[in-house]
């Protein structure tokens, strides 16, 4: 019990220091610990539930959130996270869904924490060199060539709907398939593809995660029955409380070497969950009762 | 407790000189047993007495089966497939007893043969979806493999000379129920052998159940899961707010 309170604690203590939403931390360590890969995934949906909450929460207060777009961003991501409740189901029933988990997350935790770490190098080296050349995003890519366009008042922006519900369905699937809210991909896709102005685009990816992940935590519920709520307390609790202090650490280092450590972290989990791919399991025989939880 | 009944079972057991018929009368030291978040197993007291022997009888045999609820269950085997640990080859079991206990008296040990537990059907050996997958070469494999993940869970035990005689007609066995054993009806079956001829048997029924809140949540999650969510999200809201608004003031 309060191993998992440390848990939700330390990982909470993480993403408030860095500013994640931690779901891509919590499930593989609680796989780690043990738990099983689906119970894993469905109970991190609420922790992250109330992480986005709390934080959502405070830049609504400062009026930070385009509603506009979080609302499509969110119908988006109620598609994408019940394709992925659904597909969750069909790999656990044909028992790939554990390899699934884990070959997803190498892969996408190696291709981010490189690109994060490369990033966040070439930031130090050029403050180092003494440069300030920050390319600011041109106003025009590809994107503003899509069809039905829609005025966003808060982000003062005129652009297509569809890269937007593309994006919340994305996220929105592998959100629902691999524990994590995605708030990781979302801010970088908003920044750089939509262009999004910066002070509006952590408070809509937030309360986007809370509703993509609100509506996953009931699909979980409802279509697999792997929510345990206790250990998803313990979870919240940890999380909410570690992120405060968190946040105090994390205003006090730079931030490119925030992001340097950030990627190291991403890139210590996929090389983790990676090694245990290539070990032999102790148990190479696995059983599953037909219509149970476990 | 268990003197109290001893004295049952002794005074049950009483031998009646005029017909050889034996009979069996069992009892079991708990009719039910509740599984709370506290339960770390349980051990249960099997005692069985024989009536209708001859005054001088020796030699009974015993052998006293234990056997949970049954279930469908699919056993996976991982195998190498480009250096990745994956699950490959599968087989579904149909009727497999989430829960089986052979406890044999010391004599019928050193008796019977496997040959003989196989006409009997008894032990694990003998159960139907063990014999069915002996047709074929790998669902022999993945049932044995059953066999063994339950055994290292202690959920599928045969002992030998486990069942103990207090006096030449009176026994007792212990066996133990793991915190994980699933819920429901269990079934207690005592056979009693003479020079390998079958006698006598019983059967007792052994209900278990889960009690305490964890549990009450674990079957909410099963029979109201939509609720159940609802609530989560609820809980998680909640929880943030709050932090919120605890950690705006400090």
């Amino acid at each position: 019990m309060f191993l998992f309170l440390g848990m939700g604690g330390a990982v909470g203590f993480l993403s408030g220091m860095f500013g994640v939403g931690g779901g891509f931390l919590l499930t593989p360590l609680l796989i780690f610990s043990g738990i099983s890969p689906a119970v894993a995934v469905a109970t991190v949906t609420p922790q992250i539930v109330a992480s986005s909450t709390s934080a959502a929460l405070s830049y609504w207060r400062r009026r930070l959130i385009d509603e506009k777009m979080t609302i499509l961003l969110a119908a988006g991501g109620v598609v994408g996270s019940a394709g992925g409740v659904f597909a969750f189901r069909a790999l656990r029933s044909v028992g790939q869904l554990d390899l699934i988990i884990a070959l997803s997350y190498v892969a996408f935790l190696g291709f981010i924490g490189v690109i994060m770490l490369r990033e966040s190098l070439r930031a130090i080296w050029r403050t180092r060199a003494g440069r300030t050349a920050r390319r600011g995003p041109s106003h025009h890519n590809w994107v503003h060539g899509l069809p039905f366009k829609v005025r966003f008042r808060r982000s003062k922006l005129y652009v297509s709907v569809v890269p937007i519900v593309v994006l919340g369905s994305g996220i929105g699937f592998l959100g629902a398939i691999l524990g994590l809210g995605g708030g990781f991909i979302m801010v970088p896709a908003l920044i750089y593809l939509l262009r999004v102005p910066t002070n509006v685009v952590i408070g809509t990816s937030l309360a986007y995660t809370l509703a993509t992940m609100a509506v996953a935590t009931v699909l979980h519920a409802t279509a697999n029955k792997s929510v345990d709520i206790m250990l998803a307390l313990l979870l919240m609790v940890g999380g909410v409380v570690g992120a405060q202090f968190g946040a105090q650490v994390g205003q006090a280092i730079r931030g490119e070497q925030l992001r340097a450590l950030l990627a190291l972290l991403v890139l210590a989990v996929a090389l983790r969950v990676l090694f245990g791919l290539f070990t032999r399991p102790d148990q190479i025989y696995s059983l599953s009762v037909m219509g149970g939880a476990t | 407790m268990k003197r109290h009944l001893l004295a049952l079972a002794l005074l049950l057991g009483l031998p009646i000189a005029a017909a050889h018929a034996e009979s069996l009368v069992s009892t079991l030291s708990d009719e039910a047993v509740s599984i709370t978040s506290s339960f770390a197993g349980e051990r249960i007291v099997v005692f069985g007495a024989i009536r209708g022997g001859p005054e001088d009888a020796t030699g009974y045999e015993v052998a006293v089966v234990v056997q949970g609820p049954e279930q469908d269950v699919i056993v996976r085997q991982k195998e190498r497939l480009l250096g990745v640990w994956a699950n490959r080859t599968a087989r579904e079991f149909k009727a497999v007893p989430s829960y089986y206990v052979m406890h044999l008296s010391e004599n019928f040990s050193a008796a019977v043969s496997p040959e003989q537990l196989l006409e009997y059907r008894l032990g694990l050996q003998s159960l139907p979806f063990v014999q069915e997958a002996n047709t074929e070469a790998t669902a022999e494999r993945l049932a044995e493999a059953l066999i063994g993940l339950k055994t290292q869970r202690a959920l599928y035990v045969e002992r030998e000379e486990e069942v103990r005689f207090l006096a030449p007609d009176v026994f007792r066995t212990t066996f133990f129920l793991p915190s994980d054993i699933p819920t429901g009806e269990y079934r207690v079956s005592v056979y009693l052998f003479r020079d390998e001829a079958f006698l006598a048997g019983s059967t007792q029924v052994l209900s278990i159940a889960k009690g305490g809140f964890s549990d009450q949540l674990a079957r909410a999650a099963i029979d109201f899961p939509l609720p159940y969510g609802l609530v989560c999200v609820a809980l998680a809201i909640f929880t943030g707010w709050l932090a919120g608004v605890v950690f705006r003031r400090t």
